[in-house]
């Protein structure tokens, strides 16, 4: 409908994407320099960091618990976002706004803070493990990202069409399953991208908790902060190669629903 | 033998037994050693790998990500400690000895530690080895081959230096404290020679190889506080990279001690892993990964890096009073901030 | 459902994860009001130095208001480029929908340490930012953009845009296609049916992208630290410095209170605001 008159809009979008694209083709350009040295563009072509990377120990433990960690982070926050978003948008009470600022309070601490603070706590309260502590962790921080975006987008949904069907004679939790969470699963995927997210790259607060586990921002910032090599540039893109292959499969596998409109 | 005699070799058979039965049963079977992570580990684990083939205690790795951080958790974690042996730098040990964290150390139990000479090691700690500390630069960039300290206020470097304030907390500050006839103790010299600098200062890194990444890409062609172990690979006949130590030299010596709180039997192992580092075998294996000096005078230096440093003994090695620097660094971060890091 | 059990069911999962968090504040608020006798060394009085000390000093606060101008003016700069890209998005052919939206989802994945650091490349002396724009004649001498505020600034908002254009792109989503058809069959011009139907309904999602971003660009320490060199150190990074370089807990924890209780503050405000925008909620 709209496609003919959108130029302006379609210049200054790409523009943009090209922009956000600049420091991965950077990164990619830095991992294939033959020398020691981290510039670009690259002074030639080599795959020898990459190889280095089967020399590093911990990078695979270091994603996997990162992965777990995500996962689990994941389920967690989202669940007890809708529950808390459903409470927030569709029960009366007073202090909403309040409600709302507690869940988001974990963002308003500066992540260093959040992590000094934890690494106190959870040494006093005898938990030291870096798995427990890590979970914890990241529990506390993806829930506000999470709550957020399904609070919006529970917010915009219409709540009529959820009424007609209880009048229908569903009983309330079917008429939720069936008509408002299809209508926010956009809502839903985003948050869930949101936390997943939040939780993978975690760095800041996550650092203070690596005791006898590490993930991987943290890997690779040592890395980054001991090494003087392309070694890092190498890691990272190549985690870039399966995400975008998972995206796009993900992308497939649930038609097209995740970009586009029910 | 006669069964008088035979008794006797019997009880003292027993008598010199019994230690070893009850030593094996004191110590525990693993300990955890928290050190800087990357390339870092590569140095400690061929003397880890040896310890626990001897001894069949292994080694656990902990990282920071700096001293201060490792300072931090061993501080959080003062009534659980989850750290055996922690290697550190100068000036944080002796912050954590005052705040009474880790173990005295006593040269009965460690025998290797005598032969390391007295201003390296301490109450608590003793150096595992020394890093030389000097200017990196690079030779294409430049329009003279520096050679002296004061090179780098040369004008000719206008906007190409870099400087470090925390890397060593505060040395490069308190450098150029005793370029102006100041030291530790009277740091206004320093701040007026940094002032002096001001029109060549281009960036002040927090890190040794943020500084390499900032040489690299030229942003920066001379880094006036240099680290000789991370910049090895740099270096060579045909490199654009050099390394110069000039006087006053700093040979920044790397501490190690025990945390205190743990188990007796894992501050036995512990003891036992510290003597194995400071044991001429290993300082030699560590120093010729890390391009470090050894603390053990008795070990063997790296070749390659007898052709970088002056000869040893380094002469002219500028002792730090640490405990002067601990005290009003708070003070000087502050005044660093408010009068260096400001863009004119 | 009784009353009771459904505020149980529904927030107390929220209570119990936001409870913990609290719990782990109040050991930094008590360390706040404790004095420093030493470096690493808490005593267990009770003192209000350390907020005196931050408070009193234009130097510490210049900090905190540094920290809120740059969160402030990065945040708006985002949005705007955010919304650009989440309504490209929305109006493009599933194909480019896919292409950016795997550009974002990508971000993500790449840590935002790597990713600073790539920025570095971009916009050093050297980088091909500079070098570009001398060869095109546009400048002669390479723009001092790395350790300026001009650099931080386009670091975070580089960082943050993925945060931004998700809500956003969500809300919009949401919008049933029914009301524009409506409104267009009404004879409402494109322009009119922008601002006065699509950028309405997408308000849930901005103001989620605004304050997610906001907090995160306020208490941002990665970016400052490795873009600024010391030069934009933020609140964050005068926490850092005094926690871990100087060993002063109180006086970091004190700052971190006073951090803390401005953000909440205006996040607060914010909600509100967008409530009042945004016809319901």
């Amino acid at each position: 409908m709209w496609n003919r008159r959108h130029t302006g809009l379609k210049i200054a979008g790409w523009t943009m994407a090209a922009i956000l694209a600049l420091p991965l083709i950077v990164l990619l350009g830095v991992s294939v320099n033959p020398g020691v040295e981290q510039v670009f563009p690259p002074q030639g072509f080599s795959l020898r960091w990459y190889a280095n990377l089967a020399n590093r120990h911990g990078f695979i433990d270091a994603t996997r618990l990162t992965l777990l960690l995500a996962v689990g982070s994941t389920i967690v926050s989202v669940t007890v976002g809708l529950l808390a978003g459903i409470a927030i948008t569709r029960f009366d009470f007073l202090g909403k706004d309040l409600v709302l600022t507690a869940i988001l309070s974990p963002l308003i601490v500066p992540q260093v803070v959040v992590g000094m603070a934890f690494l106190v706590t959870l040494s006093s309260l005898g938990i030291v493990t870096s798995v427990v502590s890590l979970a914890i962790l990241h529990c506390v921080i993806t829930l506000p990202f999470a709550a957020r975006v399904i609070v919006s987008a529970l917010a915009a949904s219409s709540r009529s069409l959820e009424e007609a069907a209880q009048s229908l004679g569903a009983s309330p939790v079917r008429a939720f399953l069936s008509v408002t969470v299809p209508m926010i699963r956009p809502g839903l995927v985003a948050a869930a991208i949101f936390a997943f997210v939040t939780s993978f790259e975690n760095f800041t607060a996550s650092q203070f908790l690596v005791w006898d586990r590490t993930t991987l921002p943290v890997e690779l910032y040592n890395f980054v902060q001991t090494e003087s090599d392309p070694t890092a540039a190498a890691l990272s893109s190549l985690i870039l190669l399966p995400v975008i292959v998972l995206v796009i499969l993900f992308n497939s596998f649930i038609g097209q629903h995740m970009f586009s409109r029910k | 033998m006669s069964v008088k005699n035979f008794i006797v070799a019997a009880t003292l058979g027993a008598a010199l037994a019994l230690p070893a039965v009850s030593h094996a049963q004191e110590t525990a079977k693993e300990i955890r050693l928290m050190t800087w992570g990357g390339s870092w580990l590569d140095i400690f684990r061929p003397v880890a790998e040896k310890f626990e083939k001897e001894t069949g205690i292994k080694i656990e790795f902990v990282v920071q990500s700096g001293a201060g951080d490792g300072l931090n958790r061993i501080t959080a974690q003062k009534a659980n400690p989850q750290v055996d042996v922690w290697t550190s730098i100068a000036s944080t040990v002796q912050v954590a000895t005052k705040a009474g964290l880790l173990e005295t150390l006593d040269e009965a139990q460690l025998p290797n530690m005598k032969s390391v000479p007295a201003e390296l090691k301490g109450p608590t700690s003793s150096a595992i080895w020394l890093s030389p500390r000097g200017i990196f630069f690079r030779k294409d960039l430049v329009p003279f081959e520096l050679k002296t300290w004061e090179d780098v206020w040369d004008p000719r470097l206008k906007g190409k230096v870099g400087v470090s304030f925390t890397l060593d907390r505060g040395n490069f500050l308190v450098l150029a404290a005793l370029l102006n006839g100041g030291s530790e103790k009277n740091i206004d010299p320093g701040f007026e020679q940094m002032a002096k600098l001001k029109d060549n200062l281009h960036a002040v890194y927090k890190s040794d190889p943020e500084s390499i990444k900032l040489l690299e890409t030229g942003e920066i062609s001379v880094a006036a506080w240099g680290i000789l172990p991370n910049v090895y690979r740099h270096l060579g006949p045909d490199s654009k990279y050099q390394f110069i130590m000039p006087a006053p030299r700093f040979l920044a010596d790397i501490p190690v001690s025990i945390v205190k709180g743990r188990s007796d039997a894992q501050r036995a192992a512990a003891i036992k892993f510290v003597d194995y580092m400071l044991s001429p075998e290993s300082q030699t294996t560590m120093a010729s990964i890390a391009g470090t000096i050894p603390a053990n005078p008795k070990a063997e230096v790296p070749e390659k890096l007898k052709s970088i440093i002056p000869p040893l003994p380094v002469a002219d090695v500028y002792q730090m009073d640490w405990s002067v620097v601990n005290e009003n660094y708070s003070k000087w971060e502050e005044r660093w901030m408010r009068e260096v890091q400001v863009r004119r | 459902m009784r009353s009771l059990a459904r505020y149980l069911i529904f927030l107390g999962p929220a209570a119990l994860v936001i409870g913990f968090f609290a719990f782990t504040m109040s050991v930094m608020v008590r360390t706040s009001f404790a004095p420093n006798l030493g470096p690493a060394i808490v005593g267990d009085g009770f003192t209000l130095d350390n907020y005196g000390q931050f408070l009193g000093s234009s130097f510490y606060l210049g900090y905190l208001f540094r920290s809120m101008w740059i969160a402030f003016y990065c945040t708006a700069i985002t949005t705007v480029l955010g919304f650009m890209i989440a309504y490209f998005m929305f109006r493009s052919g599933p194909r480019t929908r896919l292409i950016v939206g795997v550009l974002l989802i990508v971000q993500f994945f790449t840590a935002y340490v790597i990713r600073t650091y790539a920025v570095m490349l971009v916009i050093g002396r050297t980088g091909i930012l500079n070098s570009t724009l001398l060869d095109l004649g546009i400048i002669q001498q390479p723009l001092s953009l790395l350790f300026t505020e001009v650099g931080v600034a386009a670091g975070m908002v580089l960082v943050s845009l993925p945060f931004m254009v998700f809500p956003i792109f969500a809300s919009l989503q949401s919008i049933s296609p029914n009301v524009e058809m409506a409104a267009a069959s009404l004879g409402a011009s494109n322009t009119r049916i922008f601002w006065q139907i699509v950028v309405p309904l997408s308000m849930p999602g901005v103001a989620a992208g605004v304050v997610i971003v906001y907090l995160f660009e306020l208490t941002s320490y990665i970016v400052p630290g490795i873009l600024g060199g010391g030069y934009v150190d933020m609140i964050a990074n005068l926490i850092y410095a005094k926690a871990m370089q100087s060993f002063d807990h109180p006086f970091a924890a004190a700052a971190a209170v006073v951090t803390l209780l401005v953000s909440a503050t205006t996040i607060y405000l914010l909600q509100k605001s967008f409530r009042v925008l945004s016809p319901r909620t």
